[in-house]
């Protein structure tokens, strides 16, 4: 019966074929989502990894010897142990020449105001008259940074003359530094600003478009016959441009002001020419969501470094893998057996992006439990819309009870779906907030490697049998989503490559290398790619139906309530009662 | 008007009998849609600003440049610097921990 409904559905959500053969391996697109994936992994690798920076090791050794001297004398976050921080940070292959070339090959469209083409384009003068507009802010800024400097100079030479032993001079030291660095960042925003060059992506992304089409051709020349490829790609050109489009949306100055991304408009634009002029056939052989889906999850599964779930210590763990998996069980149990919701997949994609990261949470784990495209859909849309909600009432809510901000971001980032928007609510509040919500949120996100795996076996072994029916390994295996062990293989790949690296070297040549500087490009692309599929495939009236009663309304709010308590809860424990030297430090 | 013209989809819905009439109607669809698009886009969000509450995060996301709308880690310079001046705090203010 199981496999009847499954069947009858297949059209629509993600499914194997139910039987293993070696041609599985150049048949199916789970494997081809595999090879794709790790050839961009492997082609990146190539490129980075061979070319660091010019004296990388020397350079991070020095400011590590500065930073320790620092700590050795003071007993807080000196002036000058912040100077030997932003030099390590500057330490990265992202900044070598051809790490930008790449960049400027694989970058979306420029963000623009009233004048869209500038998305496209923008000439010399053009460039030069906005970097100009932008220096009295930044003459504004660079003088408030160095006022501030001086204050926290003095601050700082106060608690020195003092032998650093007078903890009123240390704090005030400490304070007075913190403003510094908060008047530091909004110069360095500015000083950004007035440094325009003239640009024209049209060229790069034609070329993009041809790169993404041969790329895609490959997997759909074995899969489907060198015929199909023919109509694939006409068809890919309409979705890519639609992407485009997308990301155009997205970059409109009061759009990126709102957090609304790309995968937003990419819907939106792909339901809108379905549901008014239609889908154009030719089109249609290219609108291939879990293709998408699957190759640039594979590529995700790359910047999930476990490595990084040890950032903020033991309290990290507690407020992001302890709090999350109790929430995501816990509102899914909710779903199925309060509210009784109607499908189980779409209660547990919303369940994981509300309770784990938000889109990209809702994109692995639909996936993992071959969600409908429609549920995907409606689950990204309740994410962003509580998204943009919560980034703007939790500062508010945080600042008017007068909130820790250590406490505050550890909340934000446990509870605000997008990455994004918990950097900037947390760094709208202050640094010690953007430092603690992005590292929680950051600790969060690597979470989504255990639950998609999670959620993959789960629903082979369990979700769907018969009651009563028990399910051997063989089965599991032949019903497992196969991209799953890309995405795990490709993760514990570059983690391991992190940590044998050590965390500095692993951070300038695979984080801000590697990843930053290549394949997070193209998985960005890949989800664009996927998301206006999904629209362009969808009726808005089936949309409607899954959204009848307001059930996953109801559940999105029931479970982050939930979450908000809880994770409220924890990081009060963690950090204030538990850890708070922690605190004190941070 | 020549079906040959038209996407799939109204074609489809023409084939024998035209009916320009629905064609029309889908291709005002999708005008009025681009429309609220573009009230949504110029008016409405610059409205919404004007509440306290959410101009002045507006406007700190403006300034600083934060891809707000980023959906993972990688994508966010600011999670990379926090990540380090985290992991630096601990390697050299908390070696115990």
């Amino acid at each position: 019966m199981v496999e009847e409904k499954r069947s009858t559905e297949s059209a629509n959500i993600v499914v194997d074929k139910a039987e293993t053969k070696l041609s599985d391996l150049w048949k199916l697109e789970d494997y081809w989502a595999i090879w794709l994936g790790f050839l961009i992994l492997v082609v990146g690798m190539a490129i980075f990894l061979p070319r660091p920076p010019e004296n990388m090791q020397e350079n991070i050794a020095k400011a590590e010897q500065a930073m320790a001297a620092e700590a050795a004398r003071a007993p807080f976050k000196t002036i000058e142990w912040h100077k030997a921080n932003d030099a390590k940070g500057k330490i990265k292959a992202t900044s070598e020449g051809y790490a930008k070339g790449i960049k400027n090959f694989l970058s979306k469209p420029h963000g623009w105001k009233t004048d869209v083409s500038q998305a496209f384009m923008m000439g010399d003068e053009a460039a030069s008259a906005k970097g100009q507009n932008a220096v009295p802010k930044y003459e504004a800024a660079k003088a408030k940074e160095s006022a501030a400097l001086a204050a926290a100079t003095s601050a700082q030479a106060a608690a020195a003359a003092a032998g650093f032993s007078n903890a009123e001079l240390n704090n005030t030291a400490k304070n007075t530094i913190s403003d510094w660095r908060g008047a530091h960042r909004k110069a360095s925003a500015a000083k950004k600003k007035t440094k325009v060059s003239p640009y024209n992506q049209i060229g790069y992304l034609i070329g993009l478009c041809a790169v993404l089409a041969i790329f895609f051709s490959i997997g759909i020349f074995f899969m489907k016959g060198g015929g199909e490829v023919a109509k694939f790609i006409p068809g890919f050109i309409g979705v890519f441009i639609i992407a485009v489009l997308a990301y155009v949306a997205a970059g409109q100055a009061t759009m990126k002001e709102y957090g609304i991304g790309y995968a937003a408009w990419a819907i939106l634009f792909g339901l809108i020419i379905s549901n008014t002029i239609g889908t154009p056939k030719w089109m249609m052989k290219a609108v291939q969501t879990e293709y998408y889906i699957k190759t640039g999850l594979v590529l995700l599964g790359g910047e999930i470094l476990f490595g990084k779930i040890l950032s903020i210590g033991i309290p990290g763990i507690f407020v992001a893998w302890v709090v999350t998996p109790i929430v995501l069980i816990s509102t899914f149990i909710f779903g199925q057996k309060i509210i009784k919701m109607p499908s189980p997949t779409l209660n547990m994609t919303i369940s994981a992006d509300m309770s784990v990261c938000g889109v990209s949470a809702a994109i692995a784990t639909a996936a993992a439990c071959r969600a409908k495209k429609e549920e995907l859909t409606l689950a990204v849309g309740l994410s962003l819309v509580f998204t943009s909600i919560m980034m703007i009432v939790m500062p508010a809510v945080i600042k008017a009870t007068n909130m820790d901000h250590v406490l505050g971001g550890a909340w934000m980032g446990g509870t605000i779906d997008a990455t994004g928007a918990v950097a900037a609510a947390g760094a709208f509040l202050s640094d010690r907030a953007l430092y603690t919500a992005a590292t929680i949120k950051m600790i969060q996100n690597v979470l989504i490697g255990v639950i998609a795996f999670g959620v993959a076996v789960y629903w082979c072994a369990k979700y769907e049998c018969a009651p009563g029916q028990k399910v051997g390994a063989g089965e599991i295996w032949v019903r497992f989503p196969k991209f799953v062990i890309g995405f795990i293989v490709a993760s514990i790949i570059f983690s391991l490559m992190y940590g044998s690296m050590g965390e500095s070297v692993g951070t300038a040549m695979l984080d801000h290398g590697v990843l930053r500087g290549f394949s997070r490009n193209f998985r960005g692309w890949f989800f664009c790619l996927a998301f206006v599929s999904i629209g362009l495939a969808t009726n808005f009236r089936e949309l409607g139906s899954y959204f009848k009663g307001g059930k996953p309304l109801i559940l999105y709010v029931c479970g982050q309530s939930f979450n908000l308590v809880l994770t409220l809860i924890m990081a009060y424990i963690m950090f204030f009662k538990v850890f708070p030297e922690i605190t004190a430090a941070i | 008007m020549k079906t040959m013209t038209l996407p799939y989809t109204m074609a489809k819905k023409v084939e024998g009998q035209p009916r320009p009439s629905g064609v029309v109607k889908r291709w005002m669809h999708l005008a009025l849609w681009l429309l609220l698009l573009w009230a949504f886009i110029f008016v409405v969000g610059p409205i919404a600003q004007k509440i306290p509450a959410v101009g002045i995060l507006a406007n700190y996301i403006k300034e600083s440049g934060i891809d707000a709308g980023a959906i993972y880690y990688t994508e966010v310079d600011e999670v990379g610097e926090s990540d380090q001046a985290i992991r630096n705090t601990f390697r050299f203010y908390l070696p115990q921990k």
